[in-house]
């Protein structure tokens, strides 16, 4: 088995604001190894991009804040819970360091990672230039490399961002972001503002890259659809937890967190036809106002009072597929006493 | 794995708790205010201004001395208990001149700025409403107004008038004019491009209620903001304008034209000089840190 | 009279500093009484500017709609407005197109009070009341404003304000496209039992084939303003017929690991609909484009069973 290249333990990231404190991310772990692209779905504020940030080293300081945790690069942490200024401010300088470099980024408006005045050209080079010790003719020639590579003619070089429709922008986009060749490639919602037809292309060349440069990608959406196309690994988050988490095989094949089943449910569907959307009624909790007890309670259909009573931990159900749900706790629990009998039995 | 506590989620505890005692809807408005509130400067701007106010209103009871009352015997004193601010040259109790000088910077100041915005407003929503044609013939008129400095024109309105506080406020409205309808323009400009006018429309709301109950209200906030920093370059107008002898004149005890009076003593008795001078400052400064605090609150976009 | 609406040509260009840019360039259909039609399309091939078109919201260029059999097109506006209630329209941002500074009994009551539809006051709150009741908005939200609530609500009171005038046609553009899946699935679900209950007519205007084919009667695939293909649901799934519809369809991304489909991948991106030349629109990205198609526009036809596409190369494409 490869090295896991980004591996999260136990993020917890809170939103200290004047009106209270909100719990952006509670207690969230998972691992990408090279190669390997993981789909981190949920629904608006659910979390999905302060995870994104706090890789990043961009949380917006001093609301947000790391309260515990530790989020591994290559096994070296990079991510500083302390309050204090001296550390915070040395963390940032390591974080600026990775940022283009060990970490590629691409967001949902290419609009607002380019800047309008610069070559786009120029701009990819920058990126290589700042993080490698190359001359400015070896970046220009590996700028241009790297626009062919997303399917841009190198001859476009010397044009300006707005010369490009919203999906080559991204194109460029992807390929200053894999410019310096990162280890981890954070994508945050890269296609929503793109055309389905445009998002075929931006995915089928996400796709392809993939392989090439053995990037380990956190592919933040909240559409299904990108995930089973593109994703090797699913994690749903809700109210700042991961509910379920395990391969794309587990997660569509044999989803079991009632969230993760609402949400398949929920999906009009090209395959079948059904007269009615099932839905559930509710809201995600408020961060600023979680329950002690199951987030998912209130929205639960399976929900028992079991269930009010604590804030069940994410089981692991088969062999890498997670679910935070009270009825696999007593399943796995007596599935380990009957396993505990079966090797007493054996011993007899 | 069991929950975490940190001192953090004490305090969202005592906060769950607090919040649970009061249900009221929050209106823009009310949010506008609470961000405000947690803007201590803006609310010490808010206080000054407030306190000059009442001063203004209860200046008859404040003020020890009458605006004319001359003490001869008692000219050029130093402060002291008798005259907080000490007095001038024809021995006038200038603590007193200041009270009543309040009565006449503050309403200049918001009077110019209120026909200002009437006319300047108007011309402006009118435009930014209509656009095209409309548009571009109110405001390239307004460009024409523009392209004379402000203060110049207040000069020569004064000049050609003559003094007096009428003809001063009719030079600095103005003149200023051109200025408040582009803010206007632009604010309506703004709101009109949102996506809840063309619902309104929709529904089948007519032109004036479109301006009265859609536009208008959204566009107050940028309004609102430049209001009170108008307000403080209007009176900073009306002091220059007295301090060169073309707006009010001695004896009505208008802060420029003391500070005017004061120049010629300035060896002897600096403090006929730095009260009034002083005075002014306080009340720019007031005006501005409110105004730079009511535009933060009112800007959505720093919620 | 089964037409409810019924648009012949009609065309709204738009002059631009480089020309007219064309945003719906002849187009005609029919809509029936409690249909729905869905009209779907990428952005900018103008099925929101043929939405407002429609509702007067901007004048046309040239064509003709006709509503309940009465000729619209240049009737003026103080005539209109003795239709507009018939004819409503839900927005895609329900926040923006919320004026943030009315609570939402204000926004309710908006066109009532703008049609002067109750003398008493008391008579338009029950009304307001009963219409929170009916989009399913729960009646301690009365007096919040549109920032306090989440994005579903908020779209249920955009809804509740359309349905206050008892319309007979509803535009929705794009409700559902910034909602989260779940309340997406809400709003829908919302919106076919209004139809059935108050036997509505919708025209649903969306970039998302998957939530057209749920709720839609008949569809109109638009490209670059004109109509490309146009048939009833079922139809257009099992029998895709115009290349661009094929590419559209393949390029949704199925949340499902068994039904993988065969991608097209269409080359570029969309042409610019400034001036266009008289050719096929699409032709630029078709992989099937020959000479013909740059030099003369298709025609929208019927290939027969109300299935109408617009493509020189029709037959040929799918053997027919």
């Amino acid at each position: 088995m490869s090295e896991n290249v980004l591996e999260i333990k136990n993020l917890v990231v809170h939103y200290e604001t004047p009106d209270g404190v909100a719990e952006a991310v509670n207690d969230v772990s998972f691992t990408i190894k090279a190669g390997e692209t993981l789909g981190l779905v949920g629904e608006t504020g659910a979390g999905k991009t302060t995870i994104a940030l706090t890789i990043m080293g961009l949380l917006p300081k001093p609301v947000g804040q790391v309260i515990q945790g530790e989020i591994l690069l290559d096994g070296e942490n990079i991510v500083e819970t302390s309050r204090n200024k001296l550390k915070q401010r040395k963390n940032d300088r390591m974080m600026r360091k990775l940022r283009g470099n060990k970490i590629g980024m691409i967001f949902q408006d290419p609009m607002s990672a380019l800047n309008p005045v610069l070559h786009v050209g120029d701009q990819i080079a920058e990126v290589i230039r700042l993080h490698n010790k190359v001359s400015k003719a070896e970046a220009t020639q590996k700028a241009m490399e790297m626009m062919e590579l997303v399917g841009i003619p190198g001859v476009r070089y010397s044009d300006y961002p707005h010369q490009f429709s919203g999906g080559m922008k991204q194109r460029i986009v992807i390929a200053m972001a894999l410019a310096c060749n990162p280890r981890v490639l954070i994508a945050d919602e890269p296609t929503t503002a793109l055309d389905v037809t445009i998002q075929a292309q931006v995915l089928e060349l996400m796709n392809g890259l993939k392989s090439k440069f053995k990037t380990a990608t956190l592919m933040i959406t909240h559409d299904l659809g990108i995930v089973a196309e593109i994703c090797d690994k699913c994690a749903v988050l809700y109210a700042g937890q991961l509910v379920e988490y395990g391969t794309v095989e587990h997660i569509f094949n044999n989803p079991q967190h009632p969230y993760t089943l609402a949400l398949f449910a929920s999906l009009p569907s090209l395959d079948k036809d059904v007269d009615r959307l099932k839905s559930i009624s509710g809201l995600m909790s408020d961060p600023m106002n979680l329950p002690e007890y199951c987030t998912f309670y209130e929205r639960c259909d399976a929900g028992c009072d079991s269930c009010m009573e604590l804030d069940p931990p994410l089981t692991e159900i088969e062999p890498g597929h997670f679910v935070k749900c009270a009825k696999f706790m007593k399943k796995t629990q007596s599935a380990t006493t009957s396993k505990g009998t079966d090797s007493g039995e054996a011993r007899v | 794995m069991a929950k975490l506590y940190t001192p953090a989620m004490a305090k969202i505890e005592k906060k769950r708790a607090k919040r649970k005692g009061k249900v009221r809807p929050s209106t823009p408005g009310r949010e506008a205010w609470k961000r405000l509130r947690r803007n201590r400067l803006a609310i010490a701007g808010m206080i000054i201004l407030i306190a000059l106010i009442l001063v203004a209103f209860f200046a008859d009871f404040i003020a020890p001395y009458g605006i004319d009352e001359q003490m001869l015997k008692e000219r050029n004193q130093t402060p002291s208990s008798k005259h907080l601010m000490g007095t001038d040259n024809y021995g006038r109790d200038i603590f007193s001149r200041i009270i009543y000088g309040t009565r006449i910077s503050l309403p200049i100041g918001f009077i110019c700025v209120i026909i200002a915005f009437a006319f300047g407003g108007t011309l402006g929503a009118i435009a930014a409403y209509y656009g095209g044609k409309v548009d571009n013939v109110i405001m390239r008129i307004m460009d024409i107004f523009q392209s004379i400095p402000p203060m110049l024109m207040a000069i020569a309105i004064a000049a050609s008038l003559g003094n007096g506080v009428v003809n001063l406020v009719f030079a600095i409205s103005i003149s200023t004019m051109p200025a408040r309808s582009r803010i206007v323009r632009a604010a309506i400009l703004t709101v009109k491009r949102n996506d809840y006018i063309e619902s309104a429309r929709a529904i089948g709301a007519n032109s004036s209620r479109l301006l009265i109950k859609y536009m208008l209200p959204n566009a107050i906030g940028p309004i609102l903001t430049s209001f009170t920093f108008s307000v403080a370059t209007a009176i900073l107008t009306v002091s220059s304008l007295s301090y060169i002898g073309l707006g009010i004149t001695a004896p009505t005890p208008e802060w420029g034209s003391m500070l005017s009076a004061g120049k010629e003593l300035m060896r002897q008795a600096p403090h006929v000089l730095i009260f009034p001078g002083l005075m002014i400052m306080i009340t720019v400064l007031a005006l501005n840190l409110f105004g730079d605090g009511l535009r933060d609150a009112l800007d959505p976009r720093l919620k | 009279m089964s037409e409810i609406l019924k648009v012949t040509n009609l065309k709204k260009y738009f002059p631009v500093p480089a020309g007219m840019l064309h945003a719906v360039d002849d187009v005609s259909f029919s809509m029936h009484y409690g249909e729905t039609l869905g009209v779907v399309g990428e952005s900018g091939c103008g099925k929101s500017t043929l939405g407002k078109t429609i509702l007067r919201l901007e004048p046309p260029t040239s064509g003709e709609i006709i509503f309940e059999g009465e000729d619209i097109t240049n009737i003026d506006d103080k005539e209109f407005k003795a239709l507009r209630p018939k004819m409503q329209m839900i927005f895609q941002d329900p926040l923006s197109s919320l004026n943030p500074r009315m609570s939402v009994s204000q926004q309710i009551a908006e066109p009532l009070r703008i049609y002067k539809v109750y003398k008493s006051n008391e008579e338009m709150e029950k009304r307001v009341l009963e219409l929170m009741d009916i989009v399913g908005l729960a009646r301690r939200y009365v007096d919040t404003y549109p920032h306090e609530l989440d994005g579903g609500r908020r779209q249920r009171i955009g809804i509740a304000r359309a349905l206050a005038l008892r319309p007979k046609l509803i535009v929705c553009d794009e409700p559902v496209s910034a909602l989260d899946v779940l309340i997406q699935a809400q709003i829908l679900n919302l919106l076919q039992d209004l139809q059935k209950e108050h036997g509505l007519s919708y025209m649903f205007i969306t970039h998302d084939l998957s939530v057209v084919k749920h709720i839609s009667n008949n569809i109109c695939v638009m490209y670059l303003g004109q109509i490309i293909e146009q048939c009833d649901t079922k139809e257009l799934f099992k029998n895709t017929l115009h290349p661009y519809a094929k590419a559209l369809l393949s390029a949704i991304p199925v949340p499902s690991l068994k039904h993988r489909r065969q991608k097209i991948l269409l080359k570029g991106e969309l042409a610019s609909p400034i001036n266009p030349k008289n050719a096929c629109r699409f032709a630029p990205r078709c992989l099937y484009a020959k000479e013909e198609c740059f030099a003369s526009a298709p025609e929208l036809v019927d290939v027969g069973g109300n299935h109408r596409v617009a493509c020189h190369f029709v037959k040929e494409i799918n053997g027919l």
